[in-house]
């Protein structure tokens, strides 16, 4: 599970074949659910990844989205989704983030300093951009019963409120050094999803949609791989609260399932 | 008073003159026959809901104080026998209230004259079938076939047979053979796909030997204390003997068809004969296999006609009547089901046989528009098959299968070939057309008989009308006999024999069907017909031969086109069977229970489902209704018989698109243009365990409740067939056949009869 190696060239590989999927899926208009191709959804997704860290085991987020259907079993899926997460120490208890300072008593060397206390928000703004197979059954309706494809997002994590920032040396002294902004930071990420919609009534709908992804490119240069498992360390301050929102956000993505009502008209 | 008086006479007479009509309207035109439907009054027992019956005759046994094994396999038969019958009764084969089921039910009184009880328990009817036949069962019904009715010579042969249904009925010999077969039937009956009603009811209502002859001796102690005649008896068993020949013999052979400027050439008649005398030795090869009783669940005819003659011999009958009811009934009831005969096999395609019988028929009762039509699209209907290449054996000229005086013309239609035979029914079919030229129907077939030998079979019609005389004889001459013969002494390759002999037929072949219309009466009327169908097709358009692009070409206009026209279908009532079952061997063979209380349940579902996107859509869906509740009407059942009588032509028809007997008693082809049929198959099957499904769940352990939920779920099967024809035409614009896995729900219901509803208006292209 954790061998997380798939580089951005097979991602495209994926969409590619998604892309000439929908090719042969035209061979006839799509009928609709009674005759109704749109929708709009709005869900809430729980992101169970961060059963990693110590916390609240979902993270739970509000999203929108819109789908047209093109074929008879296939729809795009287009929405926005907003994540806000409260990070402190405690939920990285066992893990250790570090970056290291010059020391001033032993000049030209560096010391490892370690987060022991604080408080910070990240904010994900996400775009997602989603493939649905309806293959549940032959002759199935889009945008109508269970479904499998792929979902893109694209990401963009800012952080905020920094409280009670405290770092703590590998030497026993505790070091003020405040934190006031950490640049925002860009991912792509791909997913598995598999789903279904079950009509309540003609127009309005129930979905249940389950995912399996992964981060495919973030712009921070630490190893997709460090992000997951094994201590991070670097030179520069900024990157210990990145590498702690991606560390979150990253593992988040690892299992997702979404309950939403979704409006078809 | 005299005014009175004058009034009161005028008011007899008008009332008499009423009466009179009234009674002529009885009178069944048989010039323009039209197939019979129910009349009258439902039965009763169609009024009331299958479970209800079911529920009811559950209790009775429940109430009774057998043992629990056996009442479970009574309760068993019971439901069953109960959802059958309605299901028999209900599908358009079954006749009541007319003249014939009239007929059955008068011998019926006159049998059971002291047993007013059993008599109230007992009901009759007629049932569609050419099939020589009758059955009993369960619950008191008893049917008749139209097959046995049209082979019958007196009332008292018909009174033997009931009698011997009657005794199975008494005897409860269903019950007593349900249980020990029961295994068996289970077995059979329940694999999925087999619901031929007329296999089932075999199945269901089997006898044993014993229980046939029990109820042959019952029969003749119900028969000695009536008015009918014993010794008719003998007659039934040897009418059943003969059930593979024709009900009434007249030789008919293709000679009869020549003239001196069309004749056959000798290869075809030596074909003919070799035909005719192989077949002749498969009869007596097969008729040994017949003598090994083992195999068959009747006893051998022979031997019960033999316990008849004595006891026959022994008694004295006399006083007893042919004829009780009334030989004219009796005659007019014969008249009316070898008239239904002739419809049943045109509706099977049996084509070759109907075109033997509609002669016997017209030998019989004198010509008619109706033995005409008969003639022409058992002519048109082969030609069409014959054109197919298809098997003539499954339409009526299957050698082996006819046996008697209608094997020779059945053997000479299956051996010529298409070109032969499209001059042959062209020259038929236009004799039938040159009398009747106003008739819609038979002008149709005309044209198309016509339009077909020039398109599909490459005759030049004109060669019809520029035949002359002397083409045999100088064809005839030109044929080199002292090639074939000669001996110079000289060695030859014996191929080329051959290739002579066959040149020589082939310059007297181009020419001996041409000389076919040379007899017809009024040949101007001939010549501007010809012409009228040659412009006609040619205005048509010749057909392009279809390369693979072009096919992608029409396929996408087809999907994209949509056909708004399309804005009423006519469907019959959905079936529907819901099983529960079980895997036997894993993954494939399913042995599965039907659940008839949840399939009547389910089946009032899937109509509201329908009926929801009929007034969803801008489609006028009709459903013609055939299931038994309270506001079931006689005028339904027989719209749907009407409908389902067409469709099972059409169905049988193995072609694209053909022209149907049937279609002329649709009620107005602009109402019924498009017909459907709909099937729906549900089987729940326990999930086989899948090792591999539970790996993963315990290497991923987040899904293993939804491996569970899954497993502990059933396996679903639901099939659905959707048919839909084009009535006009006979083309069949729709057939969809979905294997879907997926639980009977409401909304899963809609979306796919939009889906179907969406599909059948974008499909028919131009």
């Amino acid at each position: 599970m954790y061998r997380l190696t798939i580089n951005i060239r097979i991602a495209l590989v994926c969409f590619l074949t998604t892309l000439g999927g929908v090719g042969n899926t035209f061979g006839q208009a799509n009928p609709g659910y009674l005759g109704r191709k749109s929708l709009v959804q709005i869900d809430i997704t729980g992101s169970m990844g961060n059963l990693i860290f110590e916390g609240p085991i979902m993270n739970l987020n509000f999203g929108a989205s819109y789908e047209f259907a093109r074929a008879k079993d296939f729809a795009w899926n287009i929405g926005y989704k907003s994540i806000n997460q409260t990070m402190n120490t405690f939920m990285c208890l066992g893990e250790s983030f570090t970056y290291d300072i010059p020391d001033p008593n032993f000049p030209g060397s560096t010391k490892n300093t370690y987060l022991t206390d604080g408080n910070f928000n990240y904010h994900v703004d996400e775009i997602k951009v989603a493939s649905k197979f309806y293959s549940e059954v032959k002759g199935a309706i889009a945008p109508y019963g269970r479904y499998m494809g792929l979902e893109f997002t694209l990401d963009r994590m800012s952080f905020s409120d920094f409280e009670n920032i405290k770092w703590y040396s590998n030497m026993g002294a505790s070091i003020n050094d405040t934190v006031s902004s950490v640049a925002p930071i860009s991912i792509v990420t791909l997913s598995f999803i598999s789903g279904g919609r079950k009509m309540l009534t003609d127009q309005i709908g129930l979905d249940y949609n389950f995912g399996m992804g992964y981060t495919i490119y973030q712009s921070t240069p630490n190893m997709l791989l460090e992000l997951v498992d094994g201590e991070s360390s670097s030179s520069d301050k900024e990157l210990v609260f990145q590498t702690m929102g991606m560390k979150h956000f990253s593992t988040s993505k690892f299992f997702q399932a979404s309950v939403g009502i979704s409006y078809l008209f | 008073m005299k005014y009175f008086k004058s009034n009161l006479m005028l008011l007899l007479l008008l009332f008499s003159q009423l009466s009179l009509k009234s009674q002529n309207s009885k009178v069944k035109d048989y010039n323009n026959y039209e197939p019979q439907y129910c009349e009258g009054v439902i039965p009763s027992i169609l009024n009331q809901s299958s479970s209800s019956k079911a529920k009811e005759a559950t209790k009775t046994i429940k109430s009774t104080n057998a043992k629990r094994s056996e009442k479970k396999t009574e309760i068993d038969h019971a439901i069953e026998s109960s959802f059958f019958e309605d299901q028999l009764l209900t599908s358009g084969q079954i006749l009541y209230g007319d003249p014939m089921a009239e007929f059955v039910n008068q011998v019926a009184d006159e049998l059971l004259t002291d047993k007013k009880q059993l008599r109230d328990e007992l009901q009759f009817f007629v049932m569609k079938s050419h099939v020589p036949n009758a059955y009993t069962t369960h619950n008191g019904i008893v049917v008749v076939t139209i097959g046995l009715l049209a082979r019958l010579e007196n009332e008292s042969q018909l009174a033997v047979i009931l009698a011997h249904e009657i005794q199975h009925y008494v005897l409860k010999h269903s019950l007593q053979q349900y249980k020990e077969v029961k295994q068996t039937i289970a077995d059979s009956r329940s694999r999925r796909g087999s619901s031929d009603l007329e296999s089932k009811i075999k199945h269901l209502y089997r006898f044993s030997k014993d229980q046939e002859l029990e109820a042959d001796k019952m029969g003749y102690e119900l028969i000695k204390n009536s008015k009918y005649d014993l010794s008719e008896g003998i007659y039934v068993f040897e009418m059943l003997k003969y059930s593979d020949y024709p009900f009434l013999e007249t030789t008919m052979k293709i000679e009869s068809f020549e003239t001196p400027y069309y004749k056959y050439p000798t290869h075809i008649k030596e074909g003919i004969a070799k035909k005719l005398t192989e077949a002749v030795a498969a009869d007596e090869k097969s008729d040994k296999e017949e003598l090994d009783e083992e195999t068959s669940t009747h006893p051998s005819l022979d031997k019960r006609i033999n316990i008849l003659k004595n006891l026959v011999e022994q008694k004295n009958f006399a006083g007893k009547q042919k004829f009780v009811v009334g030989q004219k009934q009796f005659e007019e009831i014969q008249k009316m089901s070898r008239y239904e005969l002739l419809l049943l096999f045109v509706r099977r395609g049996d084509y070759g046989r109907s075109f033997y019988l509609s002669s016997v028929v017209e030998i019989l009762y004198g010509k008619g528009n109706f033995i005409d039509k008969v003639k022409a699209m058992s002519l048109y209907g082969i030609l069409e098959h014959k054109i197919k290449k298809h098997d003539l054996a499954d339409y009526g000229c299957g050698i082996n299968q006819n046996r008697g005086d209608w094997r020779p013309i059945t053997a000479a239609i299956e051996t010529l070939d298409a070109k032969d035979f499209g001059a042959f029914a062209s020259k038929l079919i236009y004799d039938i057309y040159s009398v009747q030229r106003q008739d819609s129907f038979l002008t149709k077939i005309t044209n198309r008989t016509f339009q077909l030998i020039q398109g599909k079979l490459d005759i030049n019609l004109k060669d019809f009308l520029n035949f002359k005389p002397q083409d045999i004889e100088t064809a005839k001459k030109n044929v080199d006999t002292s090639a074939v013969i000669s001996t110079d002494g000289k060695l030859k390759n014996p191929r080329s024999r051959i290739t002579r002999t066959s040149g020589n037929e082939i310059a007297i072949n181009s020419a001996y069907y041409t000389g076919i219309f040379y007899t017809v009466a009024d040949k101007k009327a001939l010549e501007s017909y010809i012409n009228s169908v040659e412009q006609s097709y040619s205005s048509m358009g010749t057909p392009k031969k279809e390369t693979y692009a072009s096919k992608v070409e029409r396929d996408k206009k087809r999907y994209l086109s949509s056909n708004k026209n399309i804005s009423s279908i006519t469907f019959l009532e959905p079936k529907f069977t819901f099983s529960l079952g079980r895997v036997t061997s894993y993954g494939n063979d399913i042995q599965s229970n039907r659940n008839y209380y949840l399939e009547e349940i389910t089946k009032k579902n899937i109509l509201d489902q329908w009926k929801f996107v009929s007034d969803y859509t801008n489609m006028d869906i009709q459903m013609l209704n055939n299931s038994v509740s309270k506001t079931l009407k006689t005028e339904d059942l027989n719209n749907y018989s009407r409908m389902n009588d067409w469709l099972t032509e059409r169905l049988n028809n193995d072609t694209g698109q053909m022209i149907l007997f049937y279609s002329q008693y649709l009620k107005t082809e602009a109402q019924d243009k498009y017909i459907g049929w709909v099937g729906y198959d549900y089987t729940e099957v326990p999930r086989p365990f899948d090792p591999l499904a539970l790996f993963y769940s315990l290497y991923l352990p987040v899904y293993f409740p939804f491996y569970l939920a899954k497993q502990l779920q059933n396996d679903c099967y639901f099939n659905q067939r959707i048919l839909v024809y084009n009535t006009e035409t006979g083309r069949q614009i729709y057939n969809n056949k979905n294997m879907l896995e997926h639980k009977i729900k409401d909304d899963f219901l809609k979306a796919q009869i939009y889906n179907t509803i969406y599909e059948i208006k974008h499909v028919e292209g131009k």
